[in-house]
């Protein structure tokens, strides 16, 4: 009786540990990496339009979206995001509940899954540019450099351009 | 036989029922935009259209500017505020797509954006941001009392979230991001959800315009 019991724990440890490889994976796969698609939106009068220089309070934000793709085996996890257009630079995710929407930052990084992908589109996952150091209009172009829990950091050339 | 007569009966009922609910929604709808895909119909109350209380705000020329002042036209009108990054712009992206969907009729509406954030969002930054949108764009500040008090009337709500402690001023406010549209007598006809089709906007639009 008492063997089978412990044939029964043996049973559900096996399992549990079955049940959480894939997703820790730590078994030699790599994540592999690739951005396309990288746009943010025009900032809206905050230096430049008709308001002259040195405007500032509201406006001064952005946000930028893309895909990122993992062809790897392992799954990979985008953490912050660094860059000199912006003073503050943050993962963020829109969400709705009853027509309300909030806004926060994903403080654990946003998942990228193994043989997977993740969308950062509007109403969604973006990064959010606070503090912005200049007027971001159509066609202008930026870097940021996206930092993921695998150690990679990858340079993302940003275009600006109206969703 | 029994069982199969109260069936009968339930039947009947229902498509009794439902005969009624089609005659009074036809009535309700009888003037009204009909519209589909994430539009609610505006409140009815008697069979009555609400009308909005008359808030007087600020315009971003720092103007006094009431709602009453809105008649004449429709109005399509949302909330948010500058600091936004990622909803209000797309709301008010869409805007401007319905303005250019209507043509030349596209100047006989009124777009109007209501801040929730009026602590930021001065008449000079609204100028600047809804300018940057459309140059006929109007942009509402006022205190929060009344912000608050008006889109209460409007069955949404804002919530100012606390700022980081090291940037008192990068705080975000959730908020409701509905669209609305208002005939030209001040009564709220249509309530859009986020996202809603600018063709199903537009249409709606443009049937209030053949109206008045």
């Amino acid at each position: 009786m008492l063997s089978l019991r412990n044939a029964f724990i043996g049973l559900m440890v096996t399992t549990l540990v079955a049940c959480a490889a894939p997703v820790q994976n730590t078994g030699g796969g790599q994540s592999e990496i690739m951005v396309r698609d990288a746009w943010a939106r025009p900032t809206m009068g905050m230096h430049g339009d008709s308001g002259g220089h040195g405007g500032h309070g509201g406006g001064q934000v952005s946000a930028a979206y893309m895909v990122i793709e993992n062809k790897g085996s392992a799954p990979d996890r985008l953490l912050s995001a660094t860059g000199d257009v912006a003073g503050m630079i943050e993962v963020h995710q829109t969400t709705q509940k009853d027509g309300m929407m909030m806004m926060e930052e994903m403080k654990d990084g946003l998942e990228v899954p193994a043989n997977g992908s993740v969308e950062l589109k509007p109403a969604g996952y973006h990064i959010m540019l606070m503090d912005l150091k200049r007027d971001l209009k159509p066609g202008d172009a930026f870097k940021l450099t996206l930092k993921f829990q695998s150690g990679k950091a990858i340079d993302v050339n940003v275009t600006v351009r109206e969703p | 036989m029994k069982k199969s007569q109260g069936e009968g009966f339930k039947v009947f009922l229902a498509i009794l029922a439902s005969l009624v609910l089609v005659a009074i929604s036809g009535l309700l709808l009888s003037d009204a935009p009909r519209s589909s895909g994430g539009a609610v119909l505006g409140s009815v109350t008697n069979g009555q259209y609400r009308v909005i209380s008359d808030y007087t705000l600020v315009n971003q020329n720092n103007q006094r500017m009431s709602l009453a002042d809105l008649r004449g036209k429709p109005t399509l009108l949302v909330f948010g505020y500058t600091f936004c990054p990622d909803v209000c712009p797309l709301s008010m992206y869409d805007l401007r797509r319905v303005k250019q969907a209507l043509g030349e009729a596209g100047g006989g509406v009124n777009y109007v954006f209501v801040t929730v954030d009026p602590e930021r969002d001065t008449p000079d930054v609204l100028r600047r941001y809804v300018a940057a949108f459309d140059p006929a764009f109007i942009g509402l500040t006022g205190d929060e009392t009344t912000l608050r008090k008006m889109i209460y009337e409007f069955d949404g709500m804002f919530e100012k979230q606390p700022p980081r402690p090291d940037n008192p001023k990068s705080y975000v406010v959730a908020h409701t991001s509905f669209t609305y549209l208002l005939d030209a007598d001040g009564r709220l006809r249509m309530t859009y959800a986020f996202g809603t089709p600018i063709d199903t906007i537009a249409r709606d639009v443009q049937a209030l315009l053949k109206d008045s």
